[in-house]
């Protein structure tokens, strides 16, 4: 029975006299009987005493034999009395139901949106921050690994992206993993060829990465080391479940056929099992060897060098390994790897380097993003209005019980315990309560799935149903808590009224305490509105904070086009050509404002550059320089303000003339207080001839929302690049964007891929949290209107 | 010849007890007394077991118990069939008689019949 521990609490109080009285009572008597009865045929008392007694057998375990069966009967009464009464409760509950439909349709409305909102944000966070991923063998003992080492500017910076030798240098250095792997998720993988090349999620691993999981191939077979080797792995690929079904019709002949992915074919030798998706939380699409995916994209520079960094690290303790052994072996590891690598890293900073296994989500690791913050903030939320939604149910309930005070005055007067009233008060909030659990569950089914889109719509689902065990169990939880808050305030309150005022007064209103019940639960609504409309307020304010936030170049207006020639890149003598058709394409769209070359990327790719002046030393401590080399109009087209002296020009980039333009942070930082125009600046070693600055330009935040002081150096792209370009609309960008995809793709030579995007769907996954955190909460600006009595000052 | 002492089966204990019951309610003492006399002691019963018997039928809801007065106005549990136990005990004396009355066919024959 559901309330066997609750109603046990309330029945201590009127236990009846232990079973052991009772016997005594009885056999006392039987015994006095027997002495009497033999007396009267004359026997002595002593005689007939022991008579009695001998009559009667062994005493003591007779004793013991009736206390056992009195206390089991005592049990089976008490179960069935329990039963009973339930029965009677429930019944009595739903026929009050019937009797008011639209009061236990209102509650149960209320109380499932509440309940629904509950249960759709534990799935969410259940899947991000709790449970492992899929197929993960001992996710107790594996963890993703993260290098600390000191900043140029004092503080720490941890990484998770480490080059591929750093990988190699740990796997090799450390003695207490059993296991490890190195992998990179591609989520804009470049796969197919002509009309049916599309974007996809690709994941580089190494072989060694399929024995991280209990996972079989469903078709086929996965990669081997002898497949995965430096410089470069062989060209077999294993799909995803999703795209075998989605791109393949689940065709089971699929193994050797021919798939592109980047530059390169690969054949398929295998298919990864329904809901596989390695490490990340986002479905992918297939899987290659890790050394075939970095040829294609790093050539043979990416194995021997530490300086490229990009590749994830998973390892796995050996048994009885403690996670500080782990963390000091790989430590180690990682200052050894330090201290040989060229160019050589500063000694000072060796020691300070350090290595750590931490959760193998990465939401739950150090570097935890903005998604796992609003998961949680959105929790609080549905939880705040799920109190809101019990203390307004509460409420409701005591103000139905005002009308059914005689009721209950005359079921106490004959004799119904209040610990009985209480249950069936209990009984009837949380039949109400498991009803709105049905109903939220129906509420997260149609919501759910929506808030998941909305919220984390890169997150590969397939794997987790909308309702499992744990988020029914969950569920059921939050309603067994719902009915008992809900009920335990009217319950509380009706078990202590006055009863002989109550028959004597029937059916009149309003006594004092019972006033002062109510406006607690009024306040105490209030009270959760205000914390509910602060939070979001701060939420909505946050997210004008990381809209407003000027990033030096206008998103809003721009276009990023980039070609994938996918190894068939036009020879070198071809380029400045193809480059300047593109470009000349590209301006002459209608809608189309300017065009710029570039090689930076907003929040995706950047360089990092050592720079030299004249008479100052170690500039490097000022901290990192970002180069970007970019074509002409390349300002004009970002809408980044030159602030002094001039942007870059056609004649820069031809001529024989070096010049660069460098950004506000940089030329206060390097020359204080100086005019840096006219000067001299090395770009990338001290013997390379000098460059003039030109110009002065805008900071930009080009790495993160919080990149304030990056310091930039923009120099004239040489004619040989081949080009990624900005391309400034004179509306919405993506309006053009298909037109741009079309007519650039036309361009493109041999199986070339062009790929569009607006720089503000580049920027959405950065900004989405705060969106939808702010979209979810009642204070956003879509509710405003509908929000009179407070408004918002966000 | 020194009278047989029947080691009593459990069951059979209890439809004596619940035979006892069947004119009315009685206190454990009442009932042993009236088993004692009934079988004119043939039956060496312990009072213990006759009590054990009681609660037993009282736990599966054959009998209910009350405490009442005694004829000289001493607190006493009284017994009292219930429905069921008076089905039961219809069922048993039935089952009984059957069982009884074949024992005592066997035993009391006078003559073997051969085989047709």
């Amino acid at each position: 029975m559901a309330f066997s521990g609750l109603t046990r609490l309330f029945r201590l109080a009127v236990r009846p006299p232990a079973v052991e009285q009772d016997l005594d009572a009885e056999i006392g008597f039987h015994l006095d009987e027997e002495v009497r009865a033999l007396e009267a045929r004359g026997l002595a008392p002593d005689a007939a005493r022991l008579e009695a007694r001998r009559r009667f057998g062994d005493l003591q375990r007779t004793r013991a034999e009736l206390a056992r069966l009195d206390r089991e009967r005592r049990m089976k009464t008490r179960r069935a009395n329990r039963l009973d009464d339930f029965i009677q409760d429930l019944g009595y509950a739903l026929r009050g139901f019937r009797r008011q439909p639209a009061f236990a349709a209102l509650v149960i409305g209320t109380l499932g949106l509440g309940i629904g909102a509950n249960a759709t944000m534990f799935g969410i966070v259940d899947r991000i921050l709790v449970r492992p991923p899929a197929f993960l063998t001992e996710p107790g003992r594996t963890g993703r690994v993260y290098l600390r080492r000191p900043n140029d500017d004092g503080g720490e910076r941890i990484d998770n992206n480490i080059s591929y030798k750093r990988y190699v240098d740990l796997r090799e250095g450390s003695r207490t993993l059993a296991g490890s792997a190195a992998f990179y998720d591609d989520d804009q993988a470049v796969v197919g060829i002509g009309e049916d090349a599309r974007q996809r999620g690709v994941t580089l691993a190494s072989a060694s990465y399929w024995s991280m999981f209990d996972a079989r191939p469903l078709l086929g077979r996965f990669f081997s080391a002898s497949e995965d080797r430096t410089p470069n792995g062989a060209s077999v690929a294993v799909l995803g479940y999703g795209f075998w079904q989605s791109g393949f019709g689940g065709d089971r002949g699929v193994i050797g056929r021919q798939l592109y992915i980047g530059p390169r074919q690969y054949t398929i030798i295998g298919v990864a099992p329904k809901g596989f998706t390695g490490t990340s939380l986002r479905g992918v699409d297939a899987f290659i060897p890790i050394t075939s995916g970095a040829f294609d994209a790093f050539g043979d520079q990416y194995y021997p060098r530490h300086n490229i960094s990009w590749v994830e690290m998973i390892g796995r303790r050996r048994p009885g390994v403690s996670p500080e052994a782990v963390d000091a072996d790989l430590t180690l590891a990682f200052q050894r790897s330090r201290a040989s690598q060229t160019p050589p890293v500063r000694a000072e900073n060796i020691p300070k380097s350090r290595a750590q296994v931490g959760s193998v989500l990465y939401n739950r690791g150090p570097k935890s993003g903005d998604e796992a913050r609003v998961a949680l903030w959105l929790s609080g939320v549905a939880a705040i209005v799920l109190l809101i939604a019990c203390a307004n149910v509460a409420n409701l309930l005591l103000a139905r019980a005002l009308t059914r005070r005689r009721e209950i005055a005359v079921r106490l007067a004959l004799g119904a315990g209040r610990a009985r009233l209480l249950r069936q008060l209990l009984t009837e909030s949380t039949l109400l309560a498991l009803a709105g659990g049905v109903a939220g569950l129906f509420a997260a089914h149609f919501g759910g799935g929506v808030l998941r889109q909305a919220l984390l719509s890169d997150v590969d689902w397939s794997a987790t149903p909308l309702f499992d065990g744990r988020m029914l169990l969950f569920t059921a939880a939050a309603a067994l808590l719902t009915g008992v808050l809900t009920g335990i305030t009217p319950a509380w309150h009706a078990g202590r009224s006055d009863l002989a005022g109550s028959l004597k007064a029937g059916g009149r209103e309003g006594s004092r305490p019972r006033a002062r019940l109510r406006s607690t639960l009024l306040v105490a609504q209030a009270a959760l509105s205000v914390l509910l409309l602060v939070g979001a307020g701060l939420f909505v304010r946050s997210l004008r904070n990381v809209r407003s936030v000027d990033l030096g170049y206008e998103p809003s207006r721009l276009l990023i086009a980039m070609p994938d020639f996918r190894g068939q890149r036009p020879p070198p003598g071809e380029i400045p050509e193809f480059t300047r058709r593109l470009l000349e394409r590209a301006r002459g769209i209608p809608g189309v404002e300017r065009a710029a070359l570039t090689f930076g990327i907003p929040f995706w790719r950047s360089n990092t550059t050592d720079i030299y002046v004249p008479g100052r030393d170690s500039l490097n401590r000022l901290g990192s320089f970002y180069q970007n080399v970019v074509g002409e109009d390349y300002f004009e087209a970002t809408g980044t303000r030159i602030l002094k002296g001039r942007g870059l020009t056609v004649q820069d980039r031809a001529g024989p003339a070096r010049v660069a333009v460098v950004s506000e942070m940089l030329a206060r930082r390097v020359w204080p207080g100086a005019d840096p125009i006219g000067k001299c600046i090395r770009i990338s070693a001290d013997t390379v001839p000098c460059s003039e600055v030109v110009g002065v330009a805008k900071d930009v935040r080009w790495g993160s929302l919080g990149d304030e002081d990056r310091m930039q150096v923009y120099e004239p792209m040489s004619p040989a690049d081949a080009g990624t370009m900005f391309v400034r609309t004179a509306g919405d960008p993506r309006l053009v964007a298909e037109q741009l995809r079309r007519e650039l793709q036309r361009l493109m030579p041999g199986m070339g891929f062009m790929n569009v995007r607006s720089l503000d769907s580049t920027l959405d996954p950065v900004l989405r949290p705060w969106r939808l955190g702010a979209t979810c909460s009642p204070c956003s600006e879509s509710w405003r209107s509908s929000w009179p009595p407070w408004g918002c000052t966000g | 010849m020194p009278r047989a002492e029947l080691d009593l089966l459990q069951g059979t204990l209890d439809v004596l007890v619940l035979k006892s019951l069947s004119w009315g309610a009685r206190h454990g003492h009442a009932v042993a007394t009236w088993i004692r006399a009934t079988t004119e002691d043939d039956l060496n019963i312990e009072d213990g077991a006759l009590y054990t018997a009681l609660h037993r039928l009282e736990k599966r809801g054959l009998i209910e118990a009350e405490w009442g007065l005694s004829d000289n106005n001493r607190k006493a549990k009284y017994y009292e069939l219930t429905d069921l136990g008076r089905r039961e005990l219809r069922h048993e004396t039935d089952r009984w008689s059957r069982y009884a009355g074949a024992v005592f066919k066997v035993l009391r024959a006078t003559s073997v019949t051969a085989a047709r």
